[in-house]
C-alpha cells in the first residue's frame, strides 16, 4: 500500500510539530551557536570562531575532573540499574500471592517528583539532623556525626543511590512486560529437554529480551549522561566539584558563566557521545537496524 | 449550450453589477462604523493598563505580593505582575529571561548581576529620564553610594531594595556556660582561644561556624575572616589594574584560608560540614545552637532571635567583629532592564512610579521625595528585619523600637558601621561572578572547599593553599583576558 | 520454568526478596511521612524522632490552604512567628495546572503518538526511517542547551508562562518514547486485517480507528500512563518557562518551597506526599493494563 501525501501529513504532522519545533530546531540552534563566541556578558564579542569553543571547553580547568566523575557515575549506575531491574522483573513475574503488590511497590518511586525525593535523601544524610548519622551513632559504628555529603565517595554514592531509587521503575516495567510475553511452552519444552536454569535463561529469556534490553540500556545511558536533578538538589556539584558531572558543568557554563557558545559546544559533544553509544549498543547486541516491521 | 452560456454570462454580468453595488455599500458602512468606533473608544474608554513585571527572588514573597497588591489598587492604570524566579535559581532564571528577549521591567539584583547586564548594555539608567533620582543619594550613607551608580555611564540607575552586612554574631548562653562571660572576643586569636574553651567545657562540639556554602555568602566566611585577621588597608584582592595580589604565603587571603582549615582539623572547633551551609542551613544551625560564633547576614537574627522562634531565641547577639572589625557589606538594588525603556514613555513612567514605591519615598504610593516616607523599605525593616542605607531611617524611632524585639539597635548599628564594600575591591567586574561563583558553582568555591575538606591534608599544607591561590589567580587572569579587559 | 506450585525454599526466598524490595522502596517514603507529621522544631532535634512525638496534620492543612494562613501572618506586624513559605499559596493552583498539563499530554500522546506510529509502520514512504530517527534525535540533547531556544520560541509566540507552552514542551520529550514503544508494538501485528479493510474501501484513518485501535488498546493504555508519569514529575522545563502561578506545575512549586531562607522541611514533605497520591492511585488501578499493554508488542 503506497501512502498518499494527505494520509502521511495527517498522520505525522501533529506529532512532528512539537518534535521538530522543540527538538530538532534547538539542536540545530545549539550546533550553530557552538561555532560562535556568544557570551551574554560580552555581546560585543559575538562572532564566528569555528571550533574554538570546543577547544576551550576541553582545556578548561574543570573538564578532566568532570569527565572522570561522569564516567565513574555511568559505569557504576548503569550496570546496577540493568541488573537490578532485570532481577526485580524476574522476581515480579513469578506467580505468587502478593506479586501484584510487589509490582505496585516497584513502580512507586516513579510517581515522586525528584525535588522531593532528592531533599528526602539529602535530609537522611544531613550532617546535623540526618537519620543515617543517628542510626550509625546508636549502633556504635561512629563516635560522632559525620558530614557525609562533604566527603567525596559517600557524596557520590548518595547521588547514585537516589538516582537509582528514582529511575529503577521504568526499566523494571519494560523488562517485566518483556518477560511476560515469552511463551510458556518454550520453558516447558526446555525443562522437558532437561536444560538447567542458567542454560534456560541464556537460550530463552536473554534472546527474547534482547530488544527490550536495547531500549532499556539506551534509556538508562541517556538518563545517566543527562543526570542533573540529583546533583543540583543534593550536592550542587560538591564536595569540591567531585560530583560536578558534565551535565552540571554544561548548566554552569550556560547560567553562571553565561557563555552560550561553550554550553552549546559541551551539549553538542554530549549529544554526539550519546549517538555513538547508541550505535555501539546496536552493534553489540547484533540488532542490525531497528526494524519497524515484523 | 450556447444560450445557456449566454444566459450565464448575462447572469454573471448582472450579479457582478449587483455585487459591486452591494460591495461598495458594505465598504462605506464598515468604514463609517470603524471610524465611529475608533472615535468612541479613544475618547470614552480608559487608556490601556501598563503591565509591568517585577522580578523577585523567593524571599518574603508574601510581603512582596501584598505590596504589589497595595500598589495596584492605588494605581489602576498600572498592573504590576510579580515574577518569582526562585532563590538558588534566580540568576539562571533571569539569564534565560534576558537572553530570551523579555527580562522583567524591574528586578532585584546583586552587584555581580548588575554589572554583567550593565556591561552588556541590557539595562536602563533611570537618571536618563528622571534626573531627580540623584536626590536620593543625599540620604544614603557615603559608603553605599557607589552601589547605585552604573560605572559604565556614571549615572544613577535605580534605588536600594535594602542593605546590611555579614555581621559577627555570638551565642551568649554558650559563652556564659563556658565561663567566658558575656564579652565577645576582641581579636581573632582570642576568638580561637574562646572557641577552644567552649569546646573544652563541653558546651558544644563545634563552636566556630562558617557560612561557607552555596548561594552567595561564602564571602561571609572568607572575606570576613580575611579582613578581620589583618590590619592591612584595602584593597585585599586586586590592584588598580585588576591584577591578583593575594597569591603569596602570608597574604590576608592565605591566612584566612589557613585559619579556617586549622579550626576544622587542628583545633577541631569547626566541622567540614560548613562547606554545605547555605542560608537556610545557617539559620537552622544557629537557631538550634550548633555553633557559638558565626559571620552571617544581620537580618537572619530576626528569624531566630525573637521569643519562641527557635531553641536559642534571645541568646544571639550582634558584636563588632574581632580584629579589625571589618565585615563585608551586603546591598541589593532594583535594576531596570531595557524592557523598562523599550515600550514608550508612559510605560517607563509606570516603572519609575513602581520603583519609587518599592525603594523610595512616597505618600499613598505616589512618588513624593519631599515629604513622603520610605513605605516599603520601612515595612521590610519592621516586618522582616532588613537593614537599610538611608540616613533618615536610622533616626526613625518606630523602626528602632521594632528592632528591640530581637537585637540591640546600637550594637547592630556599630557592627554595620564597619561594613566594607568588598564587591568593589577595588572595583567590580563582569567576570567576578563566574570566578567567585556567587550564585552557583564558580571556579573559586570548590577550590576553597578542597582546602577545608581534608582530602589534601588535615589541615591542608601551606604549599597546597599557595597552589590553590595560584590556580585561581591564573583563572582570573584568563577570564580577564577573555573579557577583553 | 514456572511450575505453578513453589517449593518451600522458593517461597521463603521469594518472601525475603519481597521484603528487601519493600524496604528499599518504602523507607525513604516512610521517613517522608514521619517528617511531614512533625513540626519544624521537632524535625531539627538531635537525635531525630523515629516516630512523630505529637503527630499533627498542620503541614498538610497549611499546604492546601496556605492563602489564609499567610494573610493571617501579614496582619502580624512585627518580626518573629513561624516561617511560612508564601509560595505555598500557589499550591492548589499548581495541582490544577499539573492535572491539566498531564491529562493533555496523555491525550496528545494517545492521538498524535498513535497517528505518527501508525504512519511510520504502515505507510511505506521514502525516508520513513530517516524521518523517524530525525524526530527522536532532539531528545538526545541535554535539556540545558535547549532551554534558551525554547524561551526564544515561546517569547516569539507570546506564549511564555502559559499552560499550552508547558504542554508543548512536555509533548516534545514524551512523544519519542511513545512512538518508539508503539512502533515495536504495531510491528508485531500482521497487516492482513487492515489490508482487508482497505480493500473494502476504508480510508486509512477509518482503518486505524475501527480496526487497529481495538487491537492495540493495551499498548495505548501503557503509553498513556508512561507519558502521564513523565509529565507529572517533570521539573526543569516547567520551571524555565513559567514565572507565576498561571502555569506553574507542582514540582516547580515544591522546588520553590525548598529554596526558602528558612527551609520548611515538614511542609515540603507534606506537599510532596500529596503530589504523589494521584500517581500512586493510577499505578494501582492501571497496573495490570500497564503491563499487559507492553507485553504483546514490546518484544520483537
Amino acid at each position: 500500500m503506497k501512502g498518499d501525501l494527505k494520509d502521511i501529513s495527517i498522520g505525522l504532522l501533529p506529532a512532528l510539530i512539537p518534535l521538530f519545533l522543540f527538538g530538532f530546531y534547538p539542536l540545530a540552534y545549539a550546533a550553530y551557536v557552538s561555532l560562535f563566541r556568544y557570551n551574554l556578558k560580552y555581546p560585543q564579542q559575538y562572532g564566528f570562531v569555528g571550533p574554538q569553543n570546543y577547544v576551550e571547553v576541553t582545556q578548561a580547568y574543570y573538564f578532566r575532573g568532570s569527565l572522570t566523575s561522569s564516567i565513574v557515575f555511568a559505569v557504576v549506575a548503569i550496570p546496577i540499574i540493568l541488573v537490578a531491574s532485570l532481577a526485580l522483573a524476574l522476581l515480579a513475574a513469578r506467580k505468587f500471592r502478593g506479586a501484584g503488590f510487589l509490582q505496585w511497590l516497584i513502580l512507586v518511586p516513579w510517581g515522586i517528583p525528584y525535588v522531593v525525593a532528592g531533599l528526602d535523601w539529602k535530609w537522611i544524610f544531613d550532617s546535623n539532623y540526618g537519620l543515617f548519622n543517628a542510626v550509625l551513632l546508636q549502633l556504635g559504628i561512629i563516635e560522632s556525626y559525620r558530614p557525609w555529603l562533604t566527603i567525596q565517595w559517600p557524596a557520590m554514592i548518595v547521588i547514585i543511590m537516589s538516582f537509582i531509587w528514582v529511575t529503577l521503575p521504568l526499566p523494571t516495567l519494560l523488562f517485566l512486560a518483556g518477560i511476560q510475553s515469552i511463551p510458556q511452552e518454550l520453558y516447558e519444552a526446555a525443562m522437558v529437554d532437561g536444560a538447567r536454569a542458567l542454560a534456560r535463561f541464556r537460550a530463552i529469556t536473554y534472546t527474547w529480551l534482547k530488544p527490550v534490553f536495547l531500549i532499556v540500556i539506551i534509556l538508562t545511558t541517556l538518563m545517566s549522561i543527562q543526570v542533573f536533578d540529583p546533583i543540583y538538589v543534593i550536592t550542587q556539584g560538591g564536595p569540591a566539584d567531585f560530583t560536578a558531572l558534565i551535565s552540571f558543568y554544561t548548566f554552569q557554563e550556560m547560567f553562571t558563566f553565561l557563555d552560550f557558545g561553550h554550553a552549546s559546544a559541551l551539549a553538542f559533544m554530549i549529544f554526539m557521545v550519546s549517538i555513538l553509544l547508541i550505535f555501539a549498543y546496536f552493534y553489540a547486541l547484533k540488532m542490525g537496524r531497528l526494524r519497524l516491521r515484523a | 449550450m450556447s444560450s445557456g452560456k449566454e444566459q450565464t454570462k448575462e447572469q454573471t454580468t448582472v450579479s457582478r453589477r449587483k455585487f459591486l453595488k452591494y460591495g461598495a455599500g458594505a465598504v462605506v458602512v464598515v468604514a463609517a462604523a470603524a471610524a465611529g468606533g475608533y472615535y468612541y473608544y479613544t475618547t470614552t474608554l480608559p487608556p490601556p493598563v501598563e503591565e509591568v513585571e517585577w522580578g523577585i527572588w523567593s524571599w518574603g514573597v508574601e510581603l512582596v505580593q501584598d505590596n504589589a497588591r497595595i500598589f495596584n489598587e492605588a494605581n489602576p492604570d498600572i498592573h504590576v505582575k510579580v515574577g518569582d524566579y526562585g532563590l538558588d535559581t534566580y540568576a539562571s532564571g533571569l539569564a534565560t529571561a534576558y537572553s530570551g528577549g523579555k527580562p522583567p521591567e524591574m528586578h532585584y539584583s546583586t552587584p555581580d548581576i548588575t554589572i554583567s547586564y550593565q556591561n552588556a548594555k541590557q539595562t536602563y539608567d533611570m537618571e536618563d529620564a528622571y534626573p531627580e533620582i540623584k536626590n536620593y543619594l543625599d540620604d544614603v550613607f557615603p559608603g553605599y553610594r557607589t552601589g547605585l551608580v552604573n560605572p559604565f555611564s556614571g549615572k544613577v540607575y535605580g534605588l536600594f531594595y535594602y542593605s546590611g552586612g555579614q555581621t559577627f554574631c555570638y551565642n551568649k548562653r554558650h559563652l556564659e556556660a563556658a565561663g567566658i562571660g558575656d564579652e565577645p572576643p576582641k581579636t581573632m586569636e582570642q576568638l580561637r582561644e574562646d572557641a577552644l574553651e567552649i569546646k573544652r567545657k563541653g558546651v558544644v562540639e563545634f563552636p566556630l561556624g562558617f557560612f561557607a556554602g552555596s548561594w552567595g555568602f561564602t564571602e561571609a566566611a572568607v572575606y570576613c575572616t580575611m579582613m578581620d585577621l589583618t590590619d592591612q588597608e584595602p584593597p585585599f584582592m586586586w590592584d588598580e589594574d585588576l591584577k591578583p595580589i593575594f597569591n603569596y604565603k602570608g597574604s590576608p587571603l592565605f591566612n584566612a584560608l589557613k585559619y579556617i582549615g586549622e579550626a576544622i582539623w587542628v583545633d577541631k572547633t569547626s566541622t567540614p560540614a560548613v562547606v554545605q551551609y547555605d542560608e537556610p542551613t545557617t539559620v537552622k544551625v544557629m537557631g538550634s545552637g550548633t555553633h557559638s560564633y558565626i559571620w552571617m547576614p544581620d537580618y537572619e537574627l530576626a528569624f531566630i532571635n525573637p521569643p519562641g522562634t527557635s531553641a536559642e531565641a534571645g541568646n544571639l547577639k550582634f558584636a563588632v567583629a574581632p580584629g579589625s572589625g571589618r565585615i563585608s557589606s551586603i546591598y541589593r538594588t532594583y535594576v531596570p532592564s531595557h524592557t523598562a525603556n523599550d515600550l514608550g514613555a508612559r510605560h517607563r513612567d509606570a516603572v519609575w512610579r513602581l520603583m519609587q514605591f518599592t525603594g523610595g519615598k512616597t505618600t499613598n504610593t505616589k512618588p513624593d521625595f519631599a515629604n513622603g516616607k520610605y513605605q516599603v523599605v520601612k515595612r521590610l525593616a519592621m516586618q522582616a528585619g532588613l537593614a537599610f542605607p538611608y540616613i533618615s531611617m536610622w533616626e526613625d524611632q518606630e523602626i528602632l523600637d521594632s528592632m528591640k524585639a530581637w537585637c540591640d539597635p546600637q550594637a547592630r548599628g556599630a557592627a554595620l558601621a564597619k561594613a566594607y564594600d568588598f564587591f568593589n575591591d577595588p572595583k567590580m567586574t563582569p567576570w567576578w561572578d563566574p570566578w567567585w561563583g556567587y550564585w552557583l558553582g564558580g571556579v573559586v568555591r570548590p577550590k576553597f572547599h578542597s582546602i577545608w575538606l581534608g582530602e589534601h591534608g588535615q589541615p591542608a599544607s601551606d604549599d597546597y593553599i599557595l597552589q590553590v591561590l595560584n590556580d585561581i589567580a591564573d583563572e582570573w587572569t584568563k577570564m580577564k583576558t577573555a573579557a577583553g579587559a | 520454568m514456572r511450575c505453578q506450585g513453589m517449593g518451600r525454599g522458593e517461597q521463603i526466598g521469594t518472601a525475603i526478596a519481597v521484603f528487601l524490595v519493600a524496604l528499599w522502596v518504602l523507607f525513604p517514603i516512610v521517613w517522608m511521612v514521619n517528617l511531614s507529621l512533625q513540626t519544624e522544631p521537632q524535625i531539627t532535634t538531635v537525635p531525630p524522632y523515629y516516630l512523630p512525638p505529637t503527630p499533627t496534620l498542620r503541614n498538610y492543612e497549611f499546604v492546601l490552604n496556605a492563602e489564609q494562613a499567610i494573610r493571617e501572618r501579614l496582619k502580624y506586624f512585627g518580626v518573629g512567628g513561624e516561617f511560612l513559605p508564601a509560595v505555598a499559596a500557589q499550591y492548589p493552583r499548581g495541582i490544577l495546572n499539573s492535572v491539566v498539563v498531564s491529562l493533555a499530554i496523555v491525550g496528545i500522546n494517545l492521538a498524535a503518538g498513535t497517528l505518527a506510529s501508525y504512519t511510520f509502520t504502515r505507510v511505506r514512504f521514502r525516508g520513513h526511517m530517516k524521518l523517524f530517527y530525525a524526530s527522536i534525535v532532539g531528545r538526545l540533547i541535554p535539556p540545558v542547551a535547549v532551554v534558551v531556544p525554547f524561551y526564544i520560541i515561546l517569547f516569539g509566540l507570546r506564549m511564555l508562562d502559559t499552560i499550552p507552552a508547558v504542554i508543548m514542551i512536555h509533548a516534545y520529550f514524551t512523544l519519542p518514547l511513545t512512538i518508539w514503544i508503539l512502533n515495536t508494538y504495531l510491528s508485531t501485528i500482521p497487516e492482513d486485517i487492515e489490508d482487508a479493510a482497505r480493500v473494502d474501501g476504508y480510508s486509512r484513518l477509518e482503518t486505524l480507528r475501527k480496526v487497529v485501535f481495538p487491537l492495540i488498546k493495551p499498548g495505548i493504555v501503557a503509553i498513556g500512563i508512561i507519558s502521564f508519569m513523565m509529565s507529572w514529575t517533570e521539573f526543569f522545563f516547567a520551571f524555565m518557562v513559567t514565572k507565576t502561578e498561571a502555569a506553574r506545575t507542582l514540582p516547580v512549586i515544591i522546588g520553590f518551597m525548598s529554596a526558602q531562607p528558612v527551609k520548611p522541611v515538614g511542609i515540603i514533605m507534606a506537599s510532596g506526599l500529596i503530589a504523589m497520591i494521584p500517581a500512586l492511585i493510577i499505578i494501582a488501578v492501571f497496573r495490570r493494563y500497564l503491563i499487559r499493554g507492553l507485553v504483546a508488542g514490546a518484544v520483537r
